[in-house]
């Protein structure tokens, strides 16, 4: 446990020592997505394409904490704004895995674990051609088991920015991924799908046009995940695959 | 008295160093959205620019925001957020660009560097019936100068006030300054638009019945407490909406 949440009055003094930060984020969806099916994902989900890279910290800071998110979007949804990490790419043309990162080690409850995504998403950023495509993940799960396996048929030509739930199509008894190890896909001729691990920050259920603010660290419901340099921080929806907009400005307490 | 302690701020409070100040606004013509690109975010200008006082008063070495409330009697669903807007720069359709300020330089989470902020535009001087469209040149959230955002159509006849947030380079999420801005295309254009840098400090839905009243709390609701200075000019943006209302509300600012 570091300084900024032993006790109330330090994070009003860590404001005064280390400063705090804002992050305005503004991002749209000029076209539709494409809708999830029972078989990729269940839940229409999409991302925006653009993100927020953390900055770096001073000297004796380790990172910062979300402390306040006020967000506004045009549509009524869930939107999961997210520590995100880039598991693996697939480029369907040759049916090509590149790897990427495994999830980050973090301090939670204080403990540092290496995490396992309980939101993994397989996002479109190109789109694909492909005729219901079925799409096999290799991962590793939240024990550390490797070589496990999720299966998924994706829709047809799937868009660009549209985002499918891994979790509902893990493996029996699997909760989360610490990795993915493979990708690979059954039919197509073109495009390319991103696997991403989200450490969710923001978790809002949101009405169309109504502004609201996230609970603060005294009433989340989410693990406070400290946000350090260079970590990149993205926003999804969930339950639309509608043209959308939203502004989101996150606020941070330094922890030292 | 620098505020480290919930209990320094209530002192503050018992102290009278607290300083309210009201808002109000109207829109009596129907805005429009100012860039024309699908999808665009619906944002504008409404009310007057507040100013804190300048110089600040004896004993006073800064202001923080702990209360932000308004009231709208628009139709639609909207929300309404509290900013320090930052004058990045204007440019007039016929005589070109002027420059204004740089974002401020501030400490966040140990780190002194200049913050950055999407760009908010909104008309200060009605637009013609073919204006054209504009680019701006920006040093971007990491100090990369001569950045450049999407040539932007703007809508035609656009009335004082209308707004808008022009896309920034890909990977940029906020500008640190505007280097310049040009007009193209077009017949004749006239009109002013101004560029404004916000830093976010409060935003409040408008959903229920006309002149409902929602407050935001930053003493306990987000944890975290950014200071404003001397004669740092605070405003209102509406988001989802061009249609005409007003708004009345009132912010509070404890001395420290």
């Amino acid at each position: 446990m570091g300084t900024a949440l032993n006790a109330l009055d330090n994070m009003v003094s860590q404001n005064q020592a280390k400063g705090p930060a804002i992050r305005s984020f503004m991002s749209y969806l000029s076209a539709n997505t494409t809708a999830a099916t029972t078989t990729s994902g269940y839940t229409s989900g999409q991302r925006f394409p653009d993100t927020i890279t953390v900055q770096s910290v001073g000297a004796g800071v380790s990172g910062g904490y979300v402390t306040g998110c006020e967000l506004w979007s045009s549509r009524t949804v869930c939107c999961v704004i997210a520590l995100e990490t880039t598991l693996g790419t697939l480029t369907v043309s040759g049916n090509s895995f590149a790897g990427g990162s495994a999830m980050p080690t973090k301090t939670v409850a204080g403990t540092s674990l290496t995490t396992a995504t309980l939101i993994p998403v397989i996002v479109v950023t190109t789109a694909l051609t492909a005729t219901t495509p079925i799409l096999t993940i290799t991962y590793t799960d939240q024990d550390g088991n490797t070589g496990q396996t999720a299966t998924m048929t994706l829709p047809t030509n799937p868009v660009i920015n549209s985002a499918f739930l891994v979790a509902p199509h893990l493996a029996a008894g699997d909760t989360g991924v610490r990795a993915v190890t493979g990708l690979s896909i059954s039919t197509g001729s073109a495009g390319t799908l991103r696997a991403f691990g989200l450490l969710p920050i923001v978790l809002g259920f949101v009405a169309a046009n109504v502004a609201i603010l996230m609970p603060s660290p005294l009433a989340t419901s989410l693990p406070m995940f400290l946000c350090e340099a260079n970590e990149v921080i993205a926003v999804y929806n969930f339950g639309t695959a509608l043209t959308s907009q939203i502004r989101a400005d996150l606020t941070f307490v330094a922890e030292n | 008295m620098a505020l480290t302690t919930f209990n320094g701020f209530i002192a503050q409070v018992g102290a009278l160093k607290t300083l309210t100040q009201p808002l109000y606004g109207e829109i009596q013509t129907a805005t429009n959205t100012l860039f024309a690109y699908s999808a665009a975010i619906v944002v504008r200008r409404i009310g007057d620019t507040k100013a804190l006082p300048n110089p600040l008063p004896s004993g006073i070495t800064g202001y923080i925001v702990t209360q932000f409330s308004c009231a709208g009697n628009v139709a639609t669903t909207t929300s309404f957020q509290l900013v320090r807007l930052i004058n990045l720069g204007e440019i007039n359709l016929q005589l070109g660009f002027t420059d204004g300020s740089a974002m401020p330089t501030v400490t966040e989470l140990g780190v002194s560097r200049a913050t950055s902020s999407p760009i908010f535009c909104a008309v200060t001087t009605a637009l013609n019936s073919a204006p054209g469209s504009i680019a701006i040149t920006y040093t971007d959230q990491d100090g990369n100068t001569g950045q450049t955002s999407t040539t932007e159509a703007l809508t035609a006849s656009s009335v004082v006030q209308s707004g808008g947030m022009p896309r920034l380079a890909s990977g940029d999420w906020g500008v640190r300054d505007i280097t310049n801005i040009t007009q193209s295309g077009g017949t004749s254009p006239t009109g002013v638009v101004k560029c404004w840098g916000i830093i976010p400090l409060g935003m409040v839905p408008s959903v229920d019945l006309p002149g409902s009243n929602h407050v935001r709390n930053h003493v306990t609701d987000t944890l975290t407490h950014f200071r404003l200075g001397a004669g740092d000019q605070l405003g209102i943006l509406q988001y989802g909406t061009n249609s005409t209302g007003m708004i009345v509300g009132d912010i509070t600012v404890i001395g420290e």
